[in-house]
């Protein structure tokens, strides 16, 4: 009788101790690659900013900066989640500091990037700084800066076109992958 | 004094005092003030009026129709206040469920449109000099439209003051409170890094 209330007593604790540590064990805020739309409203207590069967937004603030927060899903998976910032800026170069800021933080969390880097696929602005803004935002010149997890790609992107620039930083499920790219190859073939 | 004098007196008091009395009541308070300014009104009432029937449509026909349906609602409080006045029946303004009451510095405020009016006055006699050098084309749209732009402001103001002196209240036109549920950005509870 004694042995049973021990391997209870053990066995209690053990999914204590098992709780506990899968309790925070998210990858993107309180999220899980796979986790339903519906789980991951539960997830989120903002305020949903548009929703359709592809993909949940939300309006939110992070290190100090407006951002859209976007969950991807495929058949109903979450899969890919991104923030996009929406904070807008009169001098372009600004949008290099908000990039900076994102990869500060990512380091933080995620130690040295796998690849840092940035392309100047035209040179035109290359020689004056104060032009750089301008340069991201018509495509010439790209800032990008990656981490990897067991499960999660993570890629902090600054670029440009049209005179618009996106900063990003984006979330892809690594064993999703496959499941994106049929996805993507379903949607491509559809369309023809 | 025998009883007849006693009696004709009495008849007199009675009669003076019914003479007084009917006097009183028939005597309509002054309305001179709202009177001159319902008569300015009416005025550009009836210039808008001829600037719109010039224009059949376009950019100069809203102008002149905006001015002239200003100047339309300045004269119906006007006179919603006159006949207040002159049919005895006291007017007050409640906004939110509170009694208007004029601001304490409305002589500082009249002073104030006042001048304000007197500046767009001769941004226009300007604009109409401008305006007066073109016989058409472009420049002279544009220079009309100038001109209209100058008038409407100035019906916008003038109605102000018209409703601040005659202690009507003067409804502005706010923002209304967002109601689309659009949510604004805001920080969710917990450390930044962890939300990365």
């Amino acid at each position: 009788m004694k042995m049973v209330i021990k391997i209870a007593i053990t066995g209690l604790f053990m999914l204590m101790f098992w709780g506990i540590c899968s309790a925070g064990d998210f990858t993107f805020r309180k999220t899980k690659w796979g986790m339903t739309e519906d789980e991951v409203k539960a997830s989120e207590p903002l305020e949903t900013a548009e929703e359709n069967e592809r993909y949940l937004a939300y309006k939110t603030s992070v290190i100090g900066k407006d951002v859209f927060v976007v969950y991807f899903f495929i058949d109903n998976q979450l899969t890919r989640a991104r923030y996009v910032l929406a904070d807008s800026h009169s001098n372009k170069n600004d949008f290099i500091t908000d990039y900076e800021d994102f990869k500060a933080i990512l380091i933080k969390k995620y130690g040295n990037p796998v690849q840092d880097d940035s392309i100047w696929k035209n040179d035109l602005y290359k020689d004056d700084y104060s032009d750089w803004g301008t340069a991201i935002s018509i495509g010439h010149l790209v800032y990008f800066s990656n981490w990897k997890t067991n499960d999660t790609e993570i890629s902090n992107m600054l670029m440009g076109e049209n005179y618009d620039l996106s900063c990003i930083v984006e979330y892809c499920s690594i064993n999703f992958k496959e499941i994106e790219k049929k996805a993507q190859d379903k949607k491509a073939l559809d369309e023809f | 004094m025998n009883f007849e004098e006693i009696i004709m007196s009495k008849n007199v008091t009675i009669i003076l005092l019914s003479v007084f009395m009917l006097y009183g009541c028939s005597n309509v308070p002054s309305t001179e003030e709202i009177d001159g300014d319902l008569k300015t009104v009416e005025t550009e009432i009836k210039d808008a009026q001829e600037t719109v029937q010039e224009y059949s449509g376009g950019l100069l026909a809203i102008l002149a129709n905006v001015r002239l349906q200003t100047l339309k609602t300045t004269k119906s409080m006007l006179e919603q206040k006159k006949n207040g006045f002159r049919r005895y029946i006291p007017l007050s303004y409640s906004i939110d469920g509170k009694e208007y009451t004029p601001p304490k510095d409305k002589d500082v405020l009249l002073q104030t449109l006042n001048d304000d009016l007197k500046s767009l006055r001769q941004d226009l006699a300007k604009a109409e000099e401008e305006s007066s050098k073109y016989g058409g084309g472009l420049l002279g749209v544009l220079s009309l439209t100038q001109v209209a732009t100058v008038e409407n402001s100035i019906a916008f103001l003038n109605q102000k003051r018209l409703l601040l002196k005659h202690d009507i209240p003067y409804y502005e036109i706010v923002p209304a409170p967002s109601t689309d549920g659009d949510p604004d950005f805001k920080s969710t509870p917990g450390e930044d890094i962890n939300k990365f």
